[in-house]
């Protein structure tokens, strides 16, 4: 696939950190401060919604290239979200995963 | 051959020994006009779970087991469409996961099903009998008195996405349960029961360890740390192969609905979340770690004086924490005035998660009991992600300033910016469950605040004799 968008839609992307994978290098939140910020102790958190455009990606990629522990991943926005179920009896709200 | 044959007993015995379970909704009038009880001690007339003999009998033996229930027999090889009839059962009885997360069972087993159909890989079924919860004694109690229920859910589970291995995962300090799984293992291998492969696994003793990926953690590497995964366990768990996680109460859940019905087991609990509920009653009561089968919407009132030997009349308690360590504070006053139900508790926003409903009595500080259940949450981060790691121990801090009368609003507001940030930012939610508690607390305990405000220390936390703040193990 093309990087930012040669194909006929739109394509939208977003960031994914593994929380345990971060070790607070800091790197990410310089490159990308659009959509990656610092909490108060260092971890990378990353903020916004998905987001789209060749200038954003190619800062995204640069964020994901230089974080030394790999915790950063990009994925693109799936355009329908795959069916995740309530309940059988379909309550309301049930919870994600399992804590 | 469909599912509702897997019950291959004399039906006349099944139907005779069938636990009646009460209509949801109002509190139940029986044939002679008084009120059927809805919760319900082992052995009592009208439990599900807890039906058979009482407490002090102990385990239930399989002889004894399969002549109250009938036998459940999963067939030798299932086909494609008994899976099916089976997945479409639990679908229908509406079983949500009894761990914590209210999770649909049959969610869970269809994709590992579907999974291991298009992937070919070898399914897998986790009991998850590790109860990290402090109080919480639910899960124990079940595994020692009724283990061929839990095995029993186990084996249907397994029968429903084509597994033929099952794994117990368990505390193995917790010797009364562990002897009655392991009993009971031998019972079924005596009598030769078509069962998949059942292993019994360490559980690693930590407050975290039965989470959903730290279970597929433990069993991969033998270290319970929660993961971020990109897919679901359903779908890619213990070494890649689709692994259905569910609690050890889901599994005696799905025991009683295959042999029963999907119709009968909708009988109990509410419409939102159908079925009994086992709930742990401890803190200040008469006997902590009492566990008590729910089988429709109970006051919380009547819970209080009947099990937790409190007398209402001469004062309400101060609070009730529901859900467990990582659950919310509740007043007493709203907890007696309303229903202990899972559906009806979740839409109230207060899940009842585990189960646990701990009692904190008149005379304790809310905000010193909060410290010290936020402290021990803290200890037992895995120690994986920034925001567990740094930010529970400043929530802590924080917090503890405020209990020794040293913090002022700058730390009350401090405290609030801080939780925001560290909500939803681990790979599990440990720390989420961590603030849930310092907020709801914060917003119950404001004249306590008030007054650690204003200087005045604590006298003291009373939560030690009462409240067991030590890891699992």
């Amino acid at each position: 696939m093309s990087p930012g968008g040669r194909t006929s839609r739109p394509t939208s992307w977003q960031l994914v950190l593994d929380p345990a994978a971060c070790d607070g290098h800091g790197i990410c939140a310089l490159l990308f401060a659009e959509r990656i910020g610092l909490d108060e102790w260092g971890s990378a958190a990353v903020r916004g919604g998905p987001f789209s455009g060749r200038v954003m990606l190619r800062r995204a990629r640069r964020a994901v290239a230089a974080c030394p522990a790999a915790a950063l991943r990009l994925a693109v926005v799936p355009s329908a979200a795959p069916a995740r179920p309530t309940a059988g009896a379909a309550p309301a709200g049930a919870h994600e995963q399992p804590q | 051959m469909t599912g509702r044959q897997l019950i291959d007993g004399p039906r006349a015995t099944v139907a005779r020994a069938r636990p009646s379970a009460p209509r949801s909704g109002r509190r139940p009038l029986g044939r002679t006009g008084r009120p059927v009880e809805t919760a319900l001690l082992p052995g009592e007339r009208g439990a599900r779970l807890f039906a058979g003999p009482p407490a002090a009998a102990g385990a239930e033996p399989l002889a004894e087991h399969e002549t109250r229930l009938g036998p459940l027999r999963p067939p030798p090889s299932p086909s494609a469409a008994e899976e099916e009839h089976c997945l479409e059962l639990v679908k229908e009885a509406g079983l949500l996961g009894r761990g914590g997360g209210e999770f649909p069972l049959w969610w869970k087993l269809e994709t590992a099903r579907q999974a291991s159909l298009s992937s070919g890989m070898a399914p897998i079924v986790v009991v998850n009998g590790a109860e990290g919860e402090p109080a919480s004694r639910k899960d124990r109690t079940l595994l020692e008195l009724r283990p061929h229920l839990v095995l029993d859910g186990a084996a249907f589970e397994a029968a429903c996405v084509g597994a033929s291995e099952v794994v117990v995962y368990l505390e193995p300090d917790r010797l009364a349960s562990v002897a009655a799984v392991v009993r009971a293992l031998e019972e079924r291998r005596r009598a030769g029961a078509p069962d998949p492969v059942f292993r019994l696994e360490d559980a690693g003793g930590s407050y975290v360890s039965g989470e959903t990926s730290a279970v597929v953690s433990a069993l991969e590497t033998g270290r319970p740390l929660p993961h971020r995964r990109p897919k679901p366990a359903a779908v890619s768990g213990v070494s890649g192969r689709p692994t259905v996680v569910s609690n050890a109460e889901t599994a005696a859940q799905a025991a009683l609905a295959a042999r029963f019905g999907a119709g009968w087991f909708r009988r109990a609990g509410s419409e939102s979340c159908p079925g009994s509920s086992l709930v742990t009653l401890a803190g200040a009561v008469a006997v902590p770690g009492l566990a008590l089968e729910i089988v429709a919407p109970t006051p919380g009132a009547e819970l209080l004086e009947r099990f937790g030997g409190l007398d209402l009349a001469s004062g309400l308690p101060k609070a009730v924490l529901v859900g467990g360590y990582a659950g919310r504070m509740v007043s007493g006053e709203t907890f007696c005035t309303s229903h202990v139900d899972r559906g009806l508790l979740r839409q109230a926003g207060v899940p009842l998660g585990c189960g646990l409903l701990a009692v904190l009595p008149d005379t304790c500080c809310g905000l010193a009991v909060t410290c010290r259940l936020l402290t021990y949450l803290a200890a037992q981060s895995a120690g994986q992600c920034g925001p567990c790691v740094f930010g529970l121990p400043a929530l802590v801090d924080d917090l503890r300033a405020l209990v020794d009368g040293e913090g002022g609003r700058r730390t009350l507001r401090r405290l609030a910016r801080r939780a925001v940030s560290i909500a939803g930012h681990g790979a599990c939610g440990h720390p989420d469950g961590a603030v849930g508690l310092l907020e709801s607390a914060l917003a119950l305990f404001e004249d306590d605040v008030r007054a650690h405000l204003r200087g005045r220390g604590c006298d003291g936390d009373a939560s030690a004799g009462w409240l067991p703040a030590t890891p699992p193990r």
